[in-house]
């Protein structure tokens, strides 16, 4: 589990989840794999809210997001998300269709960790 | 990095009742709570968390806000507003960007709060600081149990105890906007003298049933035996003060235990002091406990009304009560009263009359020394 500052950053800080498992391994690993089970339905439902214009339902699916997301330290997706949460809360419309997209790029990233084997903790 | 912390034994103390509807952060907190050695349950919203409750007794709730079907917030309020033994010490989980829960849900009732992502040192601490404040409230009904206690041999004082610390703690707090108590009286002392009042009679213990539970007017060598019950409860509370010089509800506890009998003229027991030598928290004992005593059906006595008790203590102010105290409890007599009727559950009292000199032998015996 060392890293140094030559190794680029993944999607979710290893490290980090690790500390926040108490060092145990497998949990971080169970904790990840569960987080990443979800991230398929929760771009699902976040998707179906923003089709139906339905701002309420885009703040809160993206406010359950952030919240996961930040638990297992995937953190460029909290960040993302949390724009989003904000963006919808307030009606900004457009500002909200705009940042979904950094959402997307970030489960994009951590799916594509996974699958290629980079976030295995 | 595999190693787990130590573990403790749960105990009661260690209950604690996770809600979230993001089924990681459960996840998440469970495993660090479990391993911090606590008993944890889980619910996914505030109504699955009170029916959670029905059968899992948490000491601790940690409760994130936004939940379907019921808010964080609104679970702490409906917990706070429902009658319940003993506390709940509610951890709200908040984030950073949104400080208007925090302020809400403290208003709520919530007694501390946690940001998300948690930090296990912090929740730890948290903790910590939430079972010190539950341990106070163990002390406090340990107190008042172990007065209850040595009061239930007396069989018709029913509410005695929680009447005098509720006199005690009003006439304290009005005393505290005196300029004269201004240095003397805060509010810990009124604090304390609600905490400690209850434990006045505990002396009592150590009087034989003969004495204690005897109908009717007791003979004077009686007498001289119930009065030994300020010395028994004065020696007992005095070996756990000096053990404990830190406690200083000891302290108070043992200065009314011994002294609430003393007379501001001198002429009480168990040492004859007179004035200020007499310990502020035991003259304002005294003047809740003949008020109490007076306003009390007894086997000797019918219970008096207000008017009657407010002219003998009214005719005393000087002799068996510092004037000071009298002054105070008639700056306070509506709060009185209905601490009286609130508390209240002898029969109707006996008409108002208005000589009262007819009462003073009875009053200065028999009343007093109960």
């Amino acid at each position: 589990m060392n890293t140094t500052n030559s190794i680029p950053k993944t999607a979710i800080d290893r490290n980090q989840l690790l500390e926040r498992c108490l060092g145990i391994d497998a949990f971080a690993q169970k904790i990840a794999t569960a987080f990443v089970a979800t991230l398929p339905n929760e771009r699902m439902a976040l998707r179906s809210a923003l089709s139906s214009a339905d701002w309420i339902q885009v703040a809160r699916h993206a406010h359950r997001l952030r919240g996961s997301a930040s638990n297992v330290c995937a953190n460029e997706l909290s960040i993302a998300a949390e724009a989003v949460e904000q963006a919808a809360r307030n009606s900004h419309t457009e500002s909200t269709l705009s940042l979904i997209e950094n959402v997307e790029a970030a489960i994009d990233r951590i799916l594509q960790e996974f699958d290629n084997g980079i976030a295995e903790l | 990095m595999n190693q787990i912390p130590a573990i403790n034994k749960p105990s009661e103390q260690h209950k604690v009742l996770i809600v979230d509807d993001d089924p990681l952060a459960l996840e998440l907190l469970q495993f660090t709570l479990s391993q911090f050695g606590y008993e944890v349950e889980t619910a996914s919203d505030g109504q699955s968390a009170l029916e959670r409750m029905r059968w899992f007794s948490p000491r601790f709730i940690i409760s994130d806000v936004e939940m379907p079907v019921m808010s964080g917030i609104e679970l702490c309020k409906t917990i706070r507003q429902r009658p319940s033994t003993q506390y709940t010490y509610f951890i709200l989980l908040t984030s950073n960007s949104d400080p208007d829960s925090v302020v809400r849900g403290l208003d709520a009732g919530a007694d501390d709060y946690l940001c998300k992502p948690f930090r296990h040192e912090e929740l730890r601490l948290r903790l910590e600081g939430g079972k010190r404040l539950l341990m106070l409230e163990g002390r406090d009904m340990m107190i008042f149990s172990l007065a209850k206690l040595a009061e239930s041999r007396d069989q018709d004082t029913g509410k005695h105890l929680e009447r005098i610390r509720e006199y005690s703690r009003a006439i304290a707090t009005e005393l505290m906007q005196w300029e004269k108590f201004e240095n003397i009286i805060d509010a810990q002392f009124v604090e304390l003298i609600y905490l400690t009042s209850p434990l006045h009679d505990v002396g009592k213990v150590g009087v034989p049933d003969a004495v204690l539970l005897k109908p009717g007017k007791l003979t004077p060598d009686e007498f001289e035996i119930m009065k030994r019950h300020t010395l028994i409860g004065g020696e007992t509370l005095h070996a756990s003060a000096e053990a404990h010089p830190e406690a200083s509800f000891l302290k108070m506890a043992l200065d009314i235990a011994l002294m609430h009998h003393e007379k501001w003229d001198g002429s009480g027991y168990p040492f004859g002091l007179a004035g200020q030598a007499i310990p502020l928290s035991a003259r304002i004992v005294a003047i809740a406990d003949v008020y109490d005593a007076l306003t009390t059906k007894r086997v000797y006595k019918p219970a008096f009304s207000h008017e009657i008790a407010t002219n003998i203590i009214r005719e005393s102010s000087g002799k068996h009560f510092d004037p000071d105290m009298v002054k105070a409890f008639f700056n306070i007599e509506n709060q009185i009263r209905l601490i009286q009727s609130e508390l209240d559950e002898s029969g109707p009292p006996v008409m108002p009359i208005t000589n009262t000199s007819t009462l003073e032998s009875t009053s200065t015996q028999s009343f007093v020394a109960s």
